[in-house]
């Protein structure tokens, strides 16, 4: 060592003075600083221009206060040592330093660039939280939690700091898209960007790890394919119900998109009472975020045409339209059952459609022309690259099938919940090529309504002025106990018109949550003393709710090799057609339509929710797990002495429950989409299933 | 029809009548107060333009109107009344004037919460020639819940006291090949940024004036890439071309060739 110490040298050398003064005469000691970049997988970012910057050697306090006293200090530090560039293992060495706290800096475009591209690590960082500054939305931040990086860094004696790229870069990156007068607030924490990262000048002589968060931001997993896809019906079952929350200001849709799609440090989560579900959301480039949703609500609540509540949002790959089913039409939806319509020619072509619908539709269509046009023009200018998801709940689904209709030449993705019968039979052919997958909730009531009743034009133009009124009795003479087609008779000839045979049906692939029941007999129980000798037999129920999704099954059917793996056996087409009507709904083994069945919240998006979680983790136990077992046993125990039909059915049911794993494999086909479920399995438990 | 069909129907029916029983009787009809603050709405409208009839929106905190969610659970919001309202001209001038009560008064006790400005090419504009015309709008907002997003006006911004607005605006045909389908509309930049937005959330304003500027000959036309296979070829007034993978044509580009 060349340095010579005189003065007070009660220490040995002078590498970390603390509040003594020791004089060294020549050179200084120097100190080192290793610095590692790393994104979260541990992979290191090299070709990063790194700088260092010394802090001022006191504050303007400081320095006031020296003045004060009659000293001269000037807190200028010394020149900033020159910058370095990460090499393969992302390190960057400085030598040379003086013993003054230094910020770190990276050139920001280069950094944005990079870490756009780095995928996110598994675990999610609940520290990374924004400051929230919402009573109603209180931060979850864990002091104790630890990222792997952090571990293994730390194992290794080295300091580690877990930052987002606004707290590294120089300047602003470009951000593409980005509207906003403040930049991203997750990844520009406020009051903490663009001054680099600390590095106290007791932290130094030591390699620092710095893992930084990767430029990315959160979009549904919704996958593009024609085959039933669970994530589809998860996530769209999620914006179904979303588009119910909004009024006139849209803040939960808005804080949806807008902060929890950019909020890294746990997955998106749309929480507002009654619903509280995780999405199953994957990352991309910050690049290809959602930008600001567009909320469209046409007005007055009191009748269907000025109802009309949608949203949309886009991403880099996809469009999303949801909409909402208002209760004005449903309201609409009983007089609408009397006055059929015209088809528009470039809704279907042919067939009727519900008037009260129709309007409704095109009135909001007309409204918010800018945005819809806006949407055409933007799938036209990503020419199939950017798919258009487009889903709705009840009434909702009934004008997300309208609009899908419109939007055929884009072969849109349409998934329903809960939807009534909107077209009629005429209407289906030229309505074939819209990929539609409709959730029916067991005994739900909406999708039952209109009955299969025989209503035409003709008849309308005959009763026109009466129609409603007409209706009325229509349903009233039914409930009597006339029989529809007995009460078409009777006005046919009361009107000497001849109705065309032209009802309501339903359109699309039916995806239904089954309380399947089975009955066997069985002896009653021991202490059960019967009047005469000899043992007695009673009727005994097992049920168990199934999500069964028939066109898994063509799938089977069509798949080969590899593919068909997937699924253990294939049904006969033949049987299921029979449990599987097209157009219509499948016979349910309970009598009456309960319209508690109806809701989002609580009957469709927990049993889909529970669903993606049995596959996502399959190690979990799960209560509808060990009831399906148990219903399988039962089926087993009771194969001779209970109704074989009822049986083979119940058995091609379960069978079709255990080919869901197939609706999940594009998302498990791709990193992010495993990563996707794995961070949803560990985000949330079960739910509460209701059997009806 | 089987016995389960008509049990359906049994229980069907009692539910949509309960759910949508009564008719609404809002009294919608407005008495502003003697004192009541007024605002003016002028528009000069340019040559082959048609303005359309302001749509004046009022919410009432006194009478709420029911919403339902997902599950069918009811809440109450602010009462509607959302009317159109035509403008008198000033005079043979171009520019058309419609007064509007910011306190509505009533029964109700209405309150102004948007004024929407609504105009669009006219249809025998031969601009318009073969192509679905998309209106413009301005959105003038009093209050919060308002008129919904939708519009094309963008987020609102802040602005006090009276206010005169003279946007430059280019008239932009999109010729959408996927849809078979050609739109024209008035372009005044691209509104998702504040500074082009066409949305104010209006404080002390007592006079809001707009005079568009319609460079009719200053025409831009956005088509699809063949070349490329995606993304858009826009072609500006000054016959230069770009390449983009945008949906909106440069703005500031255009201002600089009026």
């Amino acid at each position: 060592m060349p340095m010579e110490i005189i003065g007070d040298n009660t220490t040995v050398t002078c590498l970390r003075p603390k509040g003594k003064v020791v004089y060294c005469r020549g050179e200084p000691h120097k100190y080192w600083l290793e610095l590692q970049f790393v994104d979260e997988n541990n992979h290191a970012v090299s070709g990063l221009n790194v700088r260092l910057e010394y802090h001022p050697l006191a504050s303007a306090e400081e320095v006031a206060i020296a003045h004060s006293r009659g000293y001269d200090y000037n807190p200028t530090p010394p020149p900033n040592p020159p910058a370095g560039v990460t090499d393969s293992q992302g390190i960057v060495r400085f030598e040379d330093l003086y013993w003054v706290t230094v910020d770190v800096k990276v050139d920001g475009q280069p950094l944005a660039d990079e870490m756009a591209k780095r995928p996110l690590g598994l675990r999610r960082n609940p520290n990374s939280q924004p400051v929230s500054n919402n009573y109603f939305k209180p931060e979850t931040r864990d002091p104790e939690w630890r990222t792997d990086v952090q571990e293994e860094a730390e194992a290794a004696g080295h300091i580690h700091h877990y930052v987002t790229i606004g707290e590294l870069c120089d300047q602003m990156p470009e951000i593409e898209g980005w509207t906003d007068k403040a930049p991203p607030k997750f990844h520009f924490p406020p009051g903490r960007s663009l001054k680099g990262t600390e590095v106290s000048r007791e932290a130094l002589d030591k390699r620092h790890v710095i893992e930084i968060c990767p430029f990315r931001a959160w979009v549904l997993a919704l996958n593009d394919t024609k085959d039933y896809d669970l994530a589809n019906g998860y996530n769209l079952g999620i914006m179904a119900d979303l588009v119910y929350c909004a009024e006139a200001e849209n803040s939960t849709i808005d804080y949806f998109f807008r902060q929890q799609c950019q909020d890294l440090s746990c997955i998106p989560r749309f929480a507002e009472f009654p619903s509280y579900f995780h999405t199953l959301a994957v990352d991309v480039p910050f690049s290809e975020r959602y930008r600001p949703p567009v909320y469209l609500n046409s007005g007055q609540g009191d009748n269907p045409e000025g109802d009309t509540r949608l949203f949309t949002v886009e991403c880099g790959t996809h469009i999303l339209v949801a909409w909402c089913g208002t209760a004005s039409l449903l309201n609409a939806l009983t007089d609408a059952s009397f006055g059929p319509k015209r088809c528009l020619p470039e809704l279907a072509g042919a067939g009727n459609i519900h008037g009260g619908f129709l309007e409704a539709y095109e009135l909001a269509k007309q409204k918010f022309d800018p945005i819809f046009k806006a949407i055409n023009t933007s799938l036209y200018e990503a020419q199939g690259t950017k798919k258009l998801f487009i889903c709705g709940h009840s009434l909702g689904g009934s004008l997300a099938l309208l609009y899908a209709a419109e939007m055929k030449a884009s072969m849109p993705i349409l998934y329903t919940y809960g939807m009534p019968r909107t077209f009629t039979r005429a209407a289906m052919p030229s309505l074939e090529n819209i990929s539609h997958y409709r959730h029916v909730n067991d005994n739900d009531t909406v999708p039952q309504v209109p009955i299969d009743a025989d209503m035409d034009n003709l008849f309308y133009q005959k009763l026109g002025p009466l129609g409603s009124k007409l209706g009325f009795n229509w349903l009233a003479v039914s409930v009597a106990g006339l029989p529809v087609s007995l009460w078409q008779k009777d006005m046919e000839l009361q009107l000497g018109i001849q109705l065309k045979k032209d009802p309501y049906w339903h359109h699309g692939n039916t995806v239904i949550f089954f309380q399947a029941q089975q009955c066997s007999m069985k002896l009653t129980g021991p202490n059960q003393k019967s009047l005469t000798d000899g043992q007695i037999y009673a009727p005994h129920y097992v049920a168990v709710k199934l999500f069964l999704v028939p066109s898994l099954n063509d799938e089977c059917l069509k798949s080969t090799g590899e593919h068909q793996a997937a699924f253990i056996q294939c049904l006969n087409p033949a049987s299921l057609e029979k449990a599987f009507p097209k157009n219509t709904n499948p016979a349910l083994d309970g009598l009456a339509t309960d319209p508690r069945s109806h809701s989002m919240a609580h009957r469709y998006l927990p049993y889909i929710h529970n669903q993606v979680l049995e596959l996502a983790n399959p190690e979990l136990p799960m209560t509808r797990k060990e009831m399906r077992e148990k219903f399988k046993e039962e089926l087993d125990e009771a194969s001779g002495r209970a109704n074989q039909d009822e049986l083979k059915r119940n058995r091609e049911f379960l069978a079709l429950q255990d080919m869901l794993p197939v609706a999940l494999r594009r998302t498990q086909a791709e990193e992010t989409g495993k990563n996707a479920l794995s961070r949803f399995a560990a985000s949330t438990e079960e739910d509460v299933e209701f059997s009806r | 029809m089987n016995f389960p069909d008509k049990a359906k129907l049994i229980v069907t029916l009692p539910v949509l009548a309960l759910l949508y029983g009564c008719g609404d009787t809002t009294d919608r009809s407005l008495s502003p107060p003697p004192d009541a603050k007024w605002v003016d709405v002028s528009f000069r409208v340019p040559d082959g333009v048609t303005l359309l009839p302001v749509e004046v929106l009022y919410r009432s905190e006194k009478c709420k109107t029911v919403r339902y969610n997902s599950s069918n659970e009811p809440h109450d919001i602010p009462g509607y009344n959302d009317f159109e309202q035509k403008y008198q001209q000033q005079g043979g001038s171009d520019i058309w004037q419609s007064r509007v009560a910011i306190e509505g008064g009533g029964i109700c006790q209405w309150s102004l919460r948007s004024l929407r400005v609504s105009f669009r090419l006219s249809a025998d504009n031969p601009l318009a020639k073969g192509k679905k015309v998309i209106d413009t709008n301005y959105i003038f907002d009093f209050g919060s819940y308002g008129l919904s997003d939708g519009y094309g006006t963008g987020r609102a911004k802040d602005a006090s006291g009276d206010l005169n607005l003279k946007t430059d605006f280019f008239p932009v045909t999109v010729i959408n090949k996927m849809f078979n389908e050609t739109y024209v509309d008035m372009f005044g930049g691209d509104t998702d940024y504040e500074k082009w937005s066409r949305r104010y959330q209006l404080k002390n304003t007592q006079k809001i004036v707009i005079e568009p500027m319609l460079h009719s000959d200053k025409s831009t036309l956005l088509e699809g890439d063949k070349e490329r296979g995606i993304g858009m070829v826009i072609t500006y007034p000054d016959g230069s071309i770009e390449h983009v993978r945008k949906i909106k044509p440069d703005y500031d580009r255009l201002l600089s060739m009026k």
